[in-house]
């Protein structure tokens, strides 16, 4: 019993003497796919190393972002968890305003007439209807007027519904009037939109995509896709 | 080639939406206003002096719409002068003893107001 109670007490010391020294330590980064590495070595996401205490510097890196550098400090029989966040690189971040303006002016010069035109034409179709619908209405005010007049036999009644009739029918040759001048606009602007859109599909053609390229870091092999100009290729970089 | 072909279509499918005017070249007709029926005359004139006639007004009945009520008969004079009247038969009228004499007569609805287009009758002596 005594001996076996000095057994476990020494090894406990020993244990203690193990212990002091060493620590865990475990790093999250975002996004999770970051290569994180310390003093050469690669780290896997959120698992735990055993490490001496100390100081250590941590660098993660992953496609499209900064590299970070993080110092941490172990102290004895510590168990930490360092967490690491990866911004978006500066290149990366003028890349995808380059892409998103690119967009807009390919974007725009496809559609952007046709979309113009479609508002445009839209408002003069909708004019176009209600003129249309005033002309009828001053086309049956004529008619009605037209046959009051041939029924009345009062000189009054002659002239009241002579002057009616022509009232009802120059309104009538007015909504005409705007009805085809309308329909004239939307012909032109729609041979005119036909034309411009047809040059800006060309130009649109012509424009070349930015392109996205980066050298990796902390890898030993990188395997980099590059988009643009309607292709997209491979860039495999070792690091012997 | 198939955005061209269906703008295409649109732009014939608003050509053939252009509205016509139907009024156009249309005419205005009635008989009454257009003087082409006469509906009042003078009859049995009898000169009673050189300047003075009797007769009598005959309104043509079955010439204006059943729809008409009238309450006079205007008789106006070339010179302007202008009587109504209720009576038909043996009115008296001032005729020129020069020449002929030209009466404008026309109907009146005293209610309404309203006169018809005026018949002419021209009285040579």
């Amino acid at each position: 019993m005594k001996k076996l109670f000095f057994t476990l007490l020494a090894l406990m010391f020993l244990f203690q003497m193990f212990a002091q020294d060493t620590s865990k330590l475990r790093v999250y980064t975002r996004p999770s796919g970051a290569i994180i590495k310390m003093n050469g070595e690669t780290l896997t996401y959120g698992k735990f190393i055993v490490l001496d205490s100390g100081e250590y510097i941590i660098k993660a890196w992953a496609p499209k972002r900064d590299l970070v550098e993080k110092k941490v400090i172990l102290g004895n029989n510590h168990l930490k968890t360092v967490a690491i966040k990866l911004p978006y690189s500066k290149d990366y971040v003028q890349y995808r305003r380059r892409l998103k303006f690119y967009n807009f002016k390919k974007y725009s010069l496809r559609y952007g007439f046709i979309a113009s035109y479609l508002i445009f034409a839209s408002s003069y179709i909708s004019d176009i209807s209600d003129f249309n619908d005033d002309a009828s209405r001053f086309e049956k005010e004529a008619g009605k007027y037209q046959l009051l007049y041939q029924q009345s036999f009062w000189t009054e009644d002659h002239n009241f519904y002579t002057q009616k009739y022509n009232q009802s029918k120059g309104n009538y040759e007015d909504a005409i009037d705007e009805v085809d001048k309308r329909t004239r606009m939307v012909q032109i602007g729609a041979g005119v939109t036909l034309i411009t859109t047809f040059f800006g599909w060309k130009l649109g053609n012509t424009m070349s995509k930015p392109r996205f390229e980066e050298t990796p870091l902390l890898s030993n092999l990188t395997v980099t896709p590059i988009v643009g100009n309607g292709q997209t290729m491979l860039v495999i970089k070792s690091n012997f | 080639m198939k955005k061209v072909f269906i703008l295409l279509c649109a732009l014939s499918f608003l050509n053939a939406c252009k509205k016509e005017n139907t009024l156009e070249g249309i005419q205005l007709i009635n008989l009454f206003d257009q003087e082409l029926v006469d509906i009042i005359t003078l009859e049995n004139v009898i000169p009673i002096s050189c300047d003075v006639i009797r007769a009598d007004l005959k309104v043509y009945e079955d010439r204006i719409p059943d729809t008409v009520i009238y309450t006079h008969i205007i008789v106006r004079d070339q010179v302007g002068n202008a009587i109504r009247f209720s009576e038909t038969k043996s009115l008296y009228f001032i005729s020129s003893c020069d020449g002929s004499t030209t009466y404008e007569l026309t109907l009146y609805n005293s209610k309404t107001r309203k006169e018809s287009k005026p018949s002419q009758f021209i009285y040579i002596p």
